[in-house]
Order: C-alpha cells, then structure tokens, then sequence
C-alpha cells in the first residue's frame, strides 16, 4: 500500500532527526562527534526493533499480511494446476448445486410480498369437521395447509360474498380487507387473443396492499360497483414482454372473453410475486365478473364459497384478537339462520395465516421436494468437502519440509494457519465464483423443467440476488474452513529436527491417524457412489421402461394440442362446437405431413382423466359401476390406431342424432368386467343413477391406458365428443413438431380467435407425466457421476502419494531386480483394496435401502442383480483406472535417480 | 551514559510513557527527543525513557487522537516532528492524571501501613 510506505519512511525520518538531535545535544556538552553519534544510538537502542514495533502496530498490519498470504497463495496454487483445477471443481460443483436449489426455494418460499409492512397481512382460512353444504366451494392451492384433500378435517381459504362484507365491517380490528378470485380468460390487447390468468379483485385490493401503478392507476372502490365503466389493470412482466413497454396502450380498449375493458393503468414490475412463481398478467373488478363470465356464482348467494380473503391488521392489534372477533360473527352466521352451511356440530373455526411471503402456492407444492434435495446436495457438498480435506492432508504431507523450514526460521504458527487457511479459502471462492455460474444454469434449467411438466403455467423467478450471493459466499467462507482447518492445523504442527534432517524431498511420513482418515473418506466415497449410481441406474430403467412401456396405441409420429373456441363467443354446449370441431379436423387432416387427424375432450397419458357412473337397467340403482370416460370425435381410434375389437366405431350420424340413447364404444376391459363372455354389442346401460337407457354400445376397442403411462388400463366409455374444448391428435408422416406453424395457420383460418393450447407431442405429454421419475433419475445420475469422480480422484491422490513417497523404496526394489509388473501391484494394491471393500460395502447398502424407491420404479424390480452388476463393474473399472495411472509411474522411476535421491 | 548509570535509573511503569507524554505536551509543542529530555530532567534523572520506546508510544497516542504532530524545525535549525496536545488528550490527560494519584495514593498507603507495622 502506498499510505504503508510514506509512513514508514516518515517514521524513520523522524529517528533520524531525534539521533541527530542528540548528537548535537552530546556535542554541546563536549564530546566529539564520533562518540556523541554512537551515544545518541546507543541511548536510543535498536532502530530496526523500534522500527518494526511502529510496522506492527499499525492498523493495516493484517492486510499487508493478507496480501501476502495471497500473492504466496496464489504462487503456490500457480505451481500444481491439476490439484487446484481438480479442487476448484470439485468446490464448485457442490456449491452449485446448493446455490442453485437455494435459490429456488429462494424464488418459491423465502422472498417477501413486495408491499409495504407485509407482516401484517393475513390469509383467511376455515376449517371444519364436515365438508359445508355449499352450491359451489372452491379450494386455492395457496391455502397454508395445502388442498384439504387429504386432511381429516376439510378446510379451505374460500368465502362467500356475505361473509366478505362482514369481515370487512370488523374496523376495529382490520384496517382493510381485500378479496380476490383466480380465473383465466381470453384477453386481447393487440393481435390475436391469449389466454392469460389474472384475478378478479375488490376494489380495496391495491389500496390495501399499498401497491401502486408503475403508469396509469391501479383499482379503486369506484371501480368495484356494478354499472362502473368496465376497466382492466394488466401486470408489468405482460406489459413488458407481450406489449413492448408501449405506454400508448393506457386507455386504449382490450377484450376480456371478447368483452370490451379499457386499460386504465400497469402494475409495479415487482407485483407480479403477489403468488411467487404463478403469473398474473391482469386484474379486473370483482363486479365486472358477471360480465365476462355469466356463470360465475352470484356476489348474493351466501351458499358459494369462491373468494379469498386477506386482512390487514391494525396496528396494535394482536393475532389472537382478531381472530375471536371473526369467529364471533362467522361461527353464528354460518351455522344458523338462512345463510347457514354447517351444522352447529361442525365446529368451523378461521385461522389467519400470515402472508408476509405472498400466496405461495408453489411453496405448498415444491417446497418440501425442494428442501429434500437441499438435502441431497448437502451431503455431496460434504462429500466434496471431505474429499478436498483428503487432497489437501495429502498435500500438506508433500509441504512438510516447507512447513519445517518457515517453523525453524521463525514463523509464528498461527501465521502458518492463516497463510494455509488463506489458501484454502482462496480455493473456496474460486469454486464458489464458478459455482454461481454453474447454480445460474442449474436452477435456470430446473425452473425449466418445472414450468415445462406443470399442468398451470409456472414463472419461477431464479434471477441473482443478495440472498443467493450470500448464500454462496456464507457457504464457500465454511466450506474453505471446513476443509483447509485441520489440513492447515497439521501442516503447522510439525517437529523441525526431524524433518529438516532428512534430506529427501518427500521423505516426509504421513502420521498413521491421517492415513487412516485419509482410507476411510475413500472407502466412503466408494460407498455413496455406489449408492447413488444403483439408484441413478434402477431409475433410469424405470423411465426407459415407462418410455418404452405399450400404451395400447402407438404415441410416436403423434401431434397433440388443445383448441379453445371460449374467446368466439361460443357457449361451452353451442351445436355450432360439433360443426366446428369437424371443420378443424378435415382442415388439419389436409395438411401436408398429416396422415389423419381426430379430436378428444382430454388427451390420452396428461395425468388427468374424466369419470363417471352407470348400472344395467333394471339393476336397483344403488349398485353402481365406476368407470373412466372420454369424448371423442370420429376417426379416434383409426388415428390414435387402437384397434377395433367387434362393432364398429362411431360414424358421422353418431355425432349428429339427439334421439335414443347415446351409442359408446367400450374397451375389452369393460365389456369384459360388465357382460363376462356375453356378446356386449347393442347392450343398454344407464348413465350414473338416473332410471332411462342413456347408453347403448356400438363397438369393443383394446384396452388402452389412459390417465398415465403407469396405469393399467381400467374399464373405459368413449363418447360422441360435441364441445367448445377440444384436444386434437394429428397423426404424421415425419417429426411431428416440423408442421407446428402450418397448424397454427390452419386453426387461425377456420377462426382467428380459437386459441391453441399446449401443443406437445405424445412422447412429451408421456414425459410430462413421469418427470418426477426423470428429474430424479436425472439428478441421482448427475450426483452419481460427481460422487463417482470425486471417489476416482480421492484413490488417484492416495496412490499417487504413496508412490512419491516411496520413491526411495521402489529405487532400491528395481535396483535389485524387482519386476515392474511386482511395483506396479506393489504401489496399486492398497488403492484396490480399498476400492474392494468400497465396492462390497456400496452394494450391501444399496441392497438394503432400494426398495425405498419401489414406489418410483416401473418395470425393475428394487434389487435388479443387472443393475448391481453394471455398476459394481463400472465402478471397479474405473477405480482401477484412477490406481493404475499413478502406480505405472512407480515403474518408470530410475533406480539410479531415486537412489541419488537420498 | 554507562551501564550503571543506567541501572541506577527507575525503569518506567507499564503505561505510564503515555502519561508522562501528555503531561509533558502540556507546556506546547515539542519534538521526540525535547520529550525524553524533557522527562529525565523533570523526573530529576530518576526515571529511565529508552528513546527506542518513545517513537512507538508516540504512534499510539497519534492514532487515539490524543497528539496530533507536523514537522517543523528545531530550536538548533534542524527539522524534527513536533506533537501537541489535542483538546481529547487533554481530557485523557486529566482523567489518567486523577486515576494514577488514586493508584499511587492507594499504594502508598498499604507500603506506609507495612512498613509502621514491620
């Protein structure tokens, strides 16, 4: 530092001037100049000593120690660029990896609402012990205690519009209550229409959230009445990417379900994290849903629970307070009088949830995955830990004679543990640096892949902020002394005498403790790698498996894609849909590339499946059947190429006639569970309890699966499909994906304002429904194939340091005759020994945890002996590999060399 | 100044250089070596200051704030650096005066009270 140095020179200066001082001071009491000069010195004592307590007790003094540790550090790194390339990966890959988790579970669970004092807002949610007699009940997914489904007591975070006028009348313990609705629509700005999601919202919504409008306005009360001009907010992520950051949209009009909204103003950029990670592009008044939706449940009826409730509490006011206030009213307004829907009995009760963080949905679905595979990638991080320690003990060991020769000439030894430790913590921030880069492509692909198999459209932000970086740097700053520690506390721990005279380079023993260490963090890393890599290996069959597995028809060459007539005009049962879905399909069928083309309500494999209820005629209606239902339009089976059992399939008048009953096909499973061996054809069945022939089977089909790839098939009707939604299934030639914009311009055609949904091939949809299997055979494969490395790398450093430690020893061998097949197994044998019992111990451990993945396996049984097999050579192999290369070293030693050495 | 002289003299007290520096300053401005003079003279030779210690004594006080310095010259014409006294030195000063009389006080009762008792 240059400030370092002006004082220095400064301060000698200065002893300059008081020697001279009392030199003349001497001189006037009579001394010659030599003797007084030499006692001004001497009453001064040693100047370098003086000097040297200035330097020392300077402030800075730990920086310019720094630095030199640093530049030293960095010198010494420069020399061995393999151990520090390996180490800087290693760090790197394992700090990565936690970044990259951390900052989605960073994106989903941990960043705050970005409103003012967040703290004091919060959720509504009841619970009950029976489900509440209600017309229409919706349950939010960003209710705290997930959906309810599965809990013994039902319980929701939906209220009916009564109750959100009496919550709001509760002022003296809120001091706003806001309520909104989820709903997608048809919306359409400039260009042709895409279906958004958005909220419904009262008008108190932004003002009680204290969010404002980055341009224009956002809601207000006058906004929420009915007869109010009607009028749209559109969120800033959509105003940005989808309107280019055009301010001359504001008061210009957008349709909304093909109903005109002028656009009053844009959100702030950051409102969007309202529900972290699920995209809400606008938001309408709550009293212009009937205009866009006309069968949303009524803003009177106390029986429909469809609103979600956030309260801000007054300032002051404690939770428990509140609380009492609500149950006070809401415990006797629904359990008596007309607006009652449980029963006094059903004990209902609210709970408010804090909302600081926002909705969270996606925290209730992804978040204990996520802290699962945090887990995870803590143990590789510690595996990679455990596995740099083992090449820095190694290191250290080489570095004694060093250590030996800066102990003798004075160095303190806590100086020698910082410089080590600067080391290591050098080498921890080189591989936190990279592992940033590697956390910002892993957790970008990871959001992808969500987004890409999530049935509602995901937008998980995983964009770098303070939290992430600090995240990383905390655990780099532990990581490095986690490691560099006990390494740095031994290197320092050395006995000069000793080592000093020996005269060889690496004559230097490593003590019998760290040795054994040092084999069993080897042995260790053979066993989880082993671990992994069998469960990588039992997953990755399960998902070719699944892959492979017969669906019943053939899913290759086969383009899916819903088409959406809602923003038309068209109601959900107008007789135009049937005309229409027809239109579209002998339009698509012409294409070039098509061979056929039909239409579904659902698509077969996503996941999802309709069902129903029927029972003979005559059979007494309680004795019901459940089976799957479909709809589907003409030509299904012959595209899809399922093939037709007896009858026939449906034709163009099947489609047409409203009288009689419905013909359906069924497949063998159902005619085979209904009639046994009798000949199903022309049979009548009747539809769920009602007492008419409502069915009557036209023709039998093979089984085919069809909620997932999983799945075997169950008894299944297909049904003349007549409706606005429907999902349709090309059948190509060539790539299916290559004829995307020749469709898009087919639909386009029939009708600008249809919109194409999820358009996929089969094979994807398949691969949408199995991701949970493919992510973690991805993941495990990928740690498996790290854990595999570091363990290769950890034998390679153990007997690469065996063999530069006995150079000596392997000279006097060859000296005397000694064959180098007999060195090499010498020098290898220890690192296959270890590998040996690695390997035995892996496969006795995984033999005793896979059948924890049963549930996730498909076609493999948990103790597959190919499987094992596969690994244990893989592994076996490439361990020998990792011993061979360091051991043919030994046998290139010059015996003449290696004796010279001593 | 021979050996013996030197071990006739009372070596200083841990901490009290500082002391005896502020209290010197208190007559103006004055360089390192007017500073050790300065102290032997007014201790009536007693007291020893190895002038090695005073340069980093001086340092410390420099940085507390208590001194601030400047180069200027000498009486005889020679440059030298001249410490005075900050207005917190002064404040150190008379905090750490009331403290060491208390100190020597108390001492000196107990030494007194051993020796009528012996």
């Amino acid at each position: 530092m240059f400030r370092r140095k002006r004082i220095s020179n400064d301060f000698s200066a200065e002893i300059e001037a008081h020697i001279q001082l009392e030199t003349a001071r001497l001189r006037e009491q009579g001394l010659s100049e030599d003797e007084a000069q030499a006692a001004a010195r001497r009453a001064f004592g040693n100047v370098t000593r003086a000097e040297e307590r200035f330097y020392e007790s300077r402030r800075w003094l730990w920086w310019d120690h720094l630095q030199q540790d640093v530049r030293f550090s960095l010198r010494m790194l420069r020399k061995s660029p393999g151990f520090t390339a390996v180490v800087v990966l290693t760090l790197a890959l394992g700090i990565g990896a936690n970044t990259a988790i951390f900052s989605l579970i960073n994106a989903v669970a941990l960043r705050s609402l970005p409103v003012p004092n967040p703290q004091q807002l919060f959720l509504l949610q009841w619970t009950a012990r029976q489900e509440p007699r209600a017309n229409y009940f919706v349950r939010y997914a960003g209710c705290p205690s997930g959906s309810g489904r599965f809990l013994a007591s039902p319980t929701a975070c939906s209220f009916s519009y009564p109750m959100f006028e009496q919550v709001r009348s509760l002022r003296d313990v809120f001091s706003g209550v806001l309520s909104f609705e989820r709903a997608n629509a048809a919306v359409r700005v400039s260009g042709s229409p895409g279906k958004l999601w958005g909220m419904y919202v009262s008008g108190d919504f932004f003002s009680t959230l204290g969010a404002r409008a980055a341009i224009g306005r956002t809601l207000d009360g006058n906004d929420d009445v009915s007869g109010a001009e009607p009028v749209i907010v559109l969120s800033y992520r959509y105003w940005q990417s989808e309107l280019g950051s055009d301010t001359s949209v504001l008061g210009k009009t957008a349709t909304v379900n093909l109903k005109p909204f002028r656009i009053v103003g844009i959100t702030g950029s950051d409102f969007a994290d309202f529900d972290p990670g699920v995209p809400v592009d606008f938001w309408l008044p709550l009293a212009s849903q009937s205009i866009v939706n006309p069968h949303s449940p009524s803003q009177t009826d106390p029986h429909s629970l469809w609103l979600y409730l956030l309260a801000r509490l007054k300032q002051g006011v404690k939770r428990s307070r509140a609380e009492a206030e609500l149950n006070g009213m809401f415990v006797p307004s629904t359990t008596s009088g007309p607006a009652a829907i449980f029963k006094a009995d059903d004990a209902p009760r609210i709970t408010l949830y804090n909302a600081a963080d926002g909705l969270a949905s996606l925290r209730t679905e992804y978040a204990r995955p996520l802290y699962v595979l945090m887990t995870a990638v803590g143990l590789i991080l510690l595996l990679a830990c455990a596995n740099v320690a083992g090449l820095m003990l190694a290191r250290s060991s080489a570095r004694q004679k060093e250590m030996a020769v800066r102990n003798a000439v004075g160095a303190a030894r806590w100086r020698i543990v910082q410089q080590l430790l600067t080391e290591s913590l050098m080498l921890s921030a080189a591989g936190g640096a990279l592992g940033i880069l590697f956390a910002v492509l892993g957790a970008r692909s990871l959001a992808a892949f969500l987004s890409a198999n999530s049935h509602v459209p995901l937008q998980i932000d995983v964009g770098i902020d303070w939290h992430i970086l600090g995240f990383a740097l905390v655990v780099s700053i532990v990581v490095g002394v986690l490691f560099g520690l006990a390494p740095a506390l031994r290197g320092s721990r050395v006995d000069v005498a000793p080592i000093l005279k020996l005269s060889g380079g690496h004559s230097g023993t490593m003590p019998r403790q760290s040795a054994h260490l040092g084999n069993i963090l080897v042995v260790a890393q053979v066993v989880i790698s082993i671990l992994v890599l069998v469960g990588a290996g039992l997953l990755g069959r399960t998902v070719l498996n699944l892959e492979r597995a017969d669906a019943g028809f053939k899913t290759g060459n086969l383009l899916l894609f819903g088409v959406d007539m809602t923003a038309s005009g068209l109601a959900i049962d107008d007789p135009r849909c049937d005309k229409l879905n027809r239109e579209l399909q002998n339009r698509l069928a012409a294409l070039p590339g098509v061979s056929s083309a039909s239409y579904s309500l659902a698509p077969m494999l996503s996941g999802g499946l309709a069902g129903g209820e029927f029972h003979l005629p005559g059979a007494p209606s309680s004795s019901v059947h459940s089976t799957d239902l479909l709809s589907v339009g003409p030509g299904f089976f012959e595209t899809m190429k399922i093939p037709l059992v007896a009858g026939r399939t449906f034709t163009k008048a099947d489609f047409e006639s409203s009288a009689g009953p419905k013909p359906i096909v069924v497949n063998r499973t159902f005619a085979r569970t209904v009639f046994g061996n009798d000949n199903p054809l022309g049979r009548v069945l009747t539809e769920g309890r009602s007492q008419t022939p409502d069915w009557q089977i036209i023709g039998v089909v093979g089984d085919t699966k069809y909620e997932n790839i999983r799945k075997e098939a169950e008894a299944t009707v297909f049904t003349p499909h007549k409706y606005r939604l429907s999902t349709f299934a090309l059948r190509t030639e060539g790539d299916p994906k290559a004829i995307v914009s020749l469709v898009r311009d087919a639909v386009g055609r029939v009708n600008p304002d249809f919109f194409m949904l999820q358009v996929m091939t089969q094979t994807e949809e398949i691969d949408r429904t199995i991701y949970q299997e493919r992510l973690v055979a991805t993941l495990s494969a990928l740690f498996g194939l790290l854990a595999l490395a570091l363990a290769s790398i950890g034998l390679y450093g153990l007997v690469a340091y065996g063999v530069a430690r006995r150079t000596h020893e392997i000279g006097v061998r060859m000296a005397l005759g000694a064959q180098r097949q007999k060195i090499l197994w010498l020098t290898a044998r220890f690192g296959l020994v270890l590998t040996l019992i690695g390997v035995a111990l892996g496969l006795g451990v995984a033999a005793g945890v896979t059948h924890y993945l049963q549930s996730l396996l498909y076609g493999v049984r948990p103790l597959d002996s190919w499987t094992f097999a596969c690994i244990a050579i893989l592994l076996s192999c490439i361990a020998t590999l990792a011993c061979y290369i360091p051991a043919r070293r030994a046998t290139r030693v010059d015996p003449m060399l290696a004796l010279r050495h001593e | 100044m021979s050996t013996q002289e030197a071990k006739a003299r009372l070596e200083l007290l841990q901490g009290t250089l500082h002391l005896l520096i502020l209290r010197t300053l208190i007559f103006g401005s004055q360089h390192g070596q007017g500073i050790a003079r300065a102290i032997q003279q007014t201790s009536e030779e007693e007291l020893l200051v190895e002038h090695g210690a005073l340069y980093p004594a001086l340092q410390r006080l420099e940085e507390r704030g208590w001194i601030s310095a400047k180069w200027g010259t000498s009486a005889n014409n020679r440059k030298a650096r001249f410490y005075s006294l900050t207005l917190a030195g002064r404040k150190q000063l008379v905090k750490e005066t009331t403290k060491w009389k208390r100190l020597a006080a108390a001492i000196g009762r107990i030494l007194g009270s051993q020796t009528k008792r012996s």
